[in-house]
């Protein structure tokens, strides 16, 4: 009994991780690379790494810090924007982007936001998706052990404490569950992406023959809303939409 | 008066002419003249096509009021002037100048103006000459006087030197030079290289085989400011050239030159007035190249080299130190306006004092400029000040260069009047100065690499998580329960069967009564007493004390009486086990206690 569970446990910790010892020294050797300011040799090595199919939010962040260095905007902010998604609330890259978005051609002033949409951003930015996941987990193993703890208790007063805490922990864990699943579901309908031409008319359809609506430069910010063959519907911070050349933009 | 005013405006028949002399001669100097008698405005003259303006257009008013049989009458006229100088032979039309008065416009008649030939002056022997009334016409060789302009490069560089020069050559003596028009120069940055007033140096050369007196008339260095084709407008001005007269022109070719610049008080003279106009020029001026420009690029073109110079390396702090900066070299060196020197924050650094040494020399404009900063430092400390860079396009070699200074150490000591905090403004924090902006550093602690896009949520090992806990907390739910049921069952046997081994117990204690077994006896009746409570309520046998009975039936609630009498009990039982004398005398009454006492707990506890 006692056994399979731990081999289980084992089991379990093996899934969530896949370190390298190959990657390791690589990353050591590219972040070397960047401290002397060889950066395009370090830019290599990065993503000699994320060739093998993985990231992490320090691989984007250094990777894009090596872009910034280089001049490449566009790149960087890409970077910094990956990083972001897997770290939502890290001080440095929201830094570093900000400072990379203060370098570009457009200045796109965002639609202001009503305070409570802001809060609810807030909150819900705090983890990534993969984070309130194991928090939704965590709360509902949380609430299993209150539930066996009311179960024996053998006084009143533990019975009804542990009675309380353990359906407060059990909503929560549901709510975490909930804003997971919410943030899993935006990523994957909800595109961003950054442009890479650096000048771009935005056209009012899908046909290179259409009205021209506005441009945008390099290392602007685009959502996704639509794809139709080539082409894709782009909304830009501050609420105007168009259609833009697949080729012209990255995905984040 | 304000009737008066009106009187002269309503009464009069607007006139515009023109005014002029017909006949002219090449080279004279004539007015034109139009004249209005109205107060108007928006005056527009013609465009003299054919002819150079001299001044003009000058107004001038001139009004008078009469009053004939006591009616008054204000007459006026506006006279505008052009003086104007005839250029070429020939018979030429000005056309009619504009004016609008009272919101009408009028035009002057058409002026015709006949060009005849050149007039000569020739008042032999006479220097009082008036150029600009010619008398005579004698004859001038075309190529005996002519001014010529030069560069020295036809192609320069944005902001390179480039040397002007404009050179007379003259076969005649030649006096009175008056300038008519000055080359326009706009779009460079001009330094004359030859000064104003001052004497001429005459050469002699020889273009085609004969021989001309020269003399350099102008001479610039300029720096073209803007890139492409620009065009020098030429020199124009006059001079009046001594000749000879006609007998003496066989001699012309023989010495003439040694009387260049002679005086004209000759005999056999004549004065004759020439214009003279230079070639003009055209520059095709090149950008400078874009690929490798140093980030520092201020415009300096030349050849320049950087000294740097500080006075001393170690003060006491609020000691004043300059440091200088020293840019020397060929070019256009008053254009350099300032260095980038980055001076440590806590230093105060006052404007640079810039001292020039321009050399202007014949071939082009070299010297130095010399930059002098003034600094005290306020707080104690070692400062380095970075080696400034400055870079420069070298035409000769069509590269920027870059020359850089020195660095320097400073350390600075505490001096006597060093108050840390006090500053010298007056304020006794000093905010902290960002000096520039950067990215932050990469993360060096590495990161679990995930898998591209991997997302926990949704995934097996995510869905196990919910699942195994769940799982364990249900099976361990399972046997505790389990386990505890069987706890319970267990006490309660023992609870159930508790009377019953009490009274075997007894029953056995009873046979021994009969045998007057007194050891045996008492043995039973204690382990009926002790182990009827211990089954009864549980205890372990360990914990087995008076205390923990009397606890126990307290909390069952059993009457105090009973307690009492149950503890006397077991105390009788050991007394009378161990007391000297019989044992067995007190079996029977012992016995008897014994039983009442657990029927009277049996019935309390139900």
């Amino acid at each position: 009994m006692k056994k399979s569970i731990f081999i289980l446990i084992l089991l379990l910790g093996a899934m969530t991780s896949f370190g390298s010892t190959k990657h390791d020294s690589l990353l050591s050797i590219a972040n070397q690379q960047y401290d002397e300011g060889i950066y395009h040799e370090a830019i290599q090595n990065y993503q000699l790494i994320i060739e093998d199919k993985v990231e992490s939010s320090q691989l984007y962040y250094n990777l894009g810090n090596a872009f910034y260095k280089m001049d490449d905007l566009a790149s960087a902010i890409l970077y910094y924007e990956k990083a972001k998604k897997i770290n939502p609330n890290d001080e440095d890259i929201n830094y570093n982007l900000g400072i990379a978005n203060s370098r570009i051609v457009d200045n796109i002033d965002s639609v202001p936001q009503i305070i409570f949409k802001r809060w609810w951003n807030q909150f819900y930015n705090m983890f990534s998706v993969n984070l309130w996941a194991k928090v939704a987990i965590g709360l509902f193993i949380l609430t299993l052990v209150f539930a066996a703890i009311y179960l024996l208790g053998r006084t009143r007063f533990i019975k009804k404490l542990f009675f309380s805490l353990g359906i407060l922990f059990l909503l929560l864990s549901i709510a975490s569950y909930f804003v997971s699943y919410q943030k899993y579901y935006y990523t994957n309908t909800h595109k961003e992406a950054i442009l890479f031409a650096p000048t771009i008319t935005v056209k009012s359809s899908p046909n290179r023959n259409s009205v021209d609506l506005f441009v945008i430069h390099e290392g602007s910010k685009v959502y996704i809303l639509d794809q139709v063959g080539e082409w894709i519907e782009i909304r830009i911070a501050n609420g105007s939409v168009g259609w833009l050349p697949v080729s012209s933009i990255k995905y984040i | 008066m304000l009737l008066l005013m009106a009187v002269p405006l309503m009464a009069q028949n607007v006139t515009f002419k023109a005014i002029g002399q017909t006949n002219v001669a090449v080279g004279d100097q004539f007015i034109v003249q139009f004249v209005v008698n109205a107060n108007g405005s928006n005056f527009r003259g013609p465009d003299f096509d054919n002819f150079r303006v001299l001044t003009g257009p000058n107004q001038s008013t001139n009004s008078s009021y009469s009053n004939i049989n006591g009616r008054m009458t204000q007459s006026m006229t506006i006279t505008y002037s052009y003086y104007l100088r005839a250029l070429s032979e020939g018979e030429f039309t000005i056309a009619p100048a504009k004016i609008a008065i009272d919101g009408k416009e009028y035009q002057t008649n058409e002026l015709k103006i006949i060009v005849g030939a050149k007039n000569t002056q020739s008042q032999t022997q006479t220097q009082n000459t008036d150029p600009s009334n010619p008398q005579e016409v004698a004859e001038l060789d075309e190529n005996a006087i002519f001014i010529k302009a030069d560069v020295d490069k036809k192609d320069p560089y944005l902001g390179e030197q480039v040397i002007l020069t404009y050179k007379i050559y003259t076969k005649v003596p030649i006096s009175n030079i008056i300038s008519e028009k000055e080359p326009n120069l706009s779009g460079f940055w001009m330094k004359n290289l030859i000064e104003q007033g001052a004497q001429m140096s005459p050469s002699n050369e020889i273009i085609d085989g004969v021989e001309y007196a020269t003399a350099e008339l102008r001479k610039f260095a300029i720096f073209p400011q803007k890139s492409g084709e620009i065009t020098i407008s030429p020199l124009e001005l006059q001079c009046v050239a001594q000749m000879r007269s006609n007998t003496t022109r066989k001699r012309r070719s023989n010495s003439f030159f040694d009387s260049f610049f002679d005086d004209p008080f000759f005999s056999g003279y004549q004065n004759v007035q020439k214009f003279l106009g230079s070639n003009s020029i055209k520059l095709n001026v090149k950008a400078l190249p874009q690929n490798a420009k140093p980030a520092n690029y201020n415009g300096a073109v030349g050849s320049f080299t950087v000294q740097s110079e500080i006075n001393k390396s170690s003060v006491k702090t609020n000691d004043a130190l300059s440091i200088k900066y020293k840019i020397s070299g060929q070019g256009n060196i008053e254009l350099i306006d300032k260095l980038n020197v980055s001076f440590p924050t806590d230093f105060e650094v006052y404007d640079p004092k810039i001292t020039d040494d321009v050399r202007v020399t014949p071939r082009g404009v070299s010297g130095s400029r010399t930059f002098e900063y003034l600094i005290i430092p306020r707080n104690p400390g070692e400062f380095n000040i970075e080696a400034i860079e400055y870079s420069f396009f070298n035409p000769l070699t069509e590269k920027y260069e870059i020359i850089q200074t020195k660095a320097f150490n400073i350390q600075v000591e505490k001096g006597a009047d060093y108050q840390a905090g006090v500053s010298y403004s007056g304020i006794s924090q000093e905010d902290i100065q960002y000096i520039g902006q950067d990215i932050r550093h990469i993360k060096v602690k590495n990161e679990t690499l995930q898998p591209l896009s991997y997302f926990f949520y949704g995934s097996i090992a995510f869905i196990l998580w919910y699942i195994i806990p769940a799982v364990l907390f249900i099976i361990f739910i399972f046997f505790w329960r389990k386990q505890a049921a069987t706890l319970s069952n267990q006490s309660l046997m023992r609870h159930k069967k508790a009377t019953k081994v009490a009274r075997k117990n007894l029953k056995q204690a009873n046979q021994f009564l009969g045998t007057k077994e007194s050891e045996a006896f008492y043995n039973e009746i204690s382990q009926a007493l002790w182990g009827y409570l211990a089954d009864k309520f549980n205890i372990p046998l360990s914990e087995l004390s008076k205390d923990s009975i009397e606890d126990a039936l307290t909390e069952k609630k059993v009457k105090d009486v009973t307690i009492k009498q149950f503890i006397e009990c077991l105390n009788n039982c050991d007394f009378a086990r161990f007391a000297p004398g019989d044992p067995t005398s007190n079996m029977d009454k012992i016995y008897n206690e014994a039983l009442e006492i657990i029927s009277k707990i049996e019935r309390e506890l139900k």
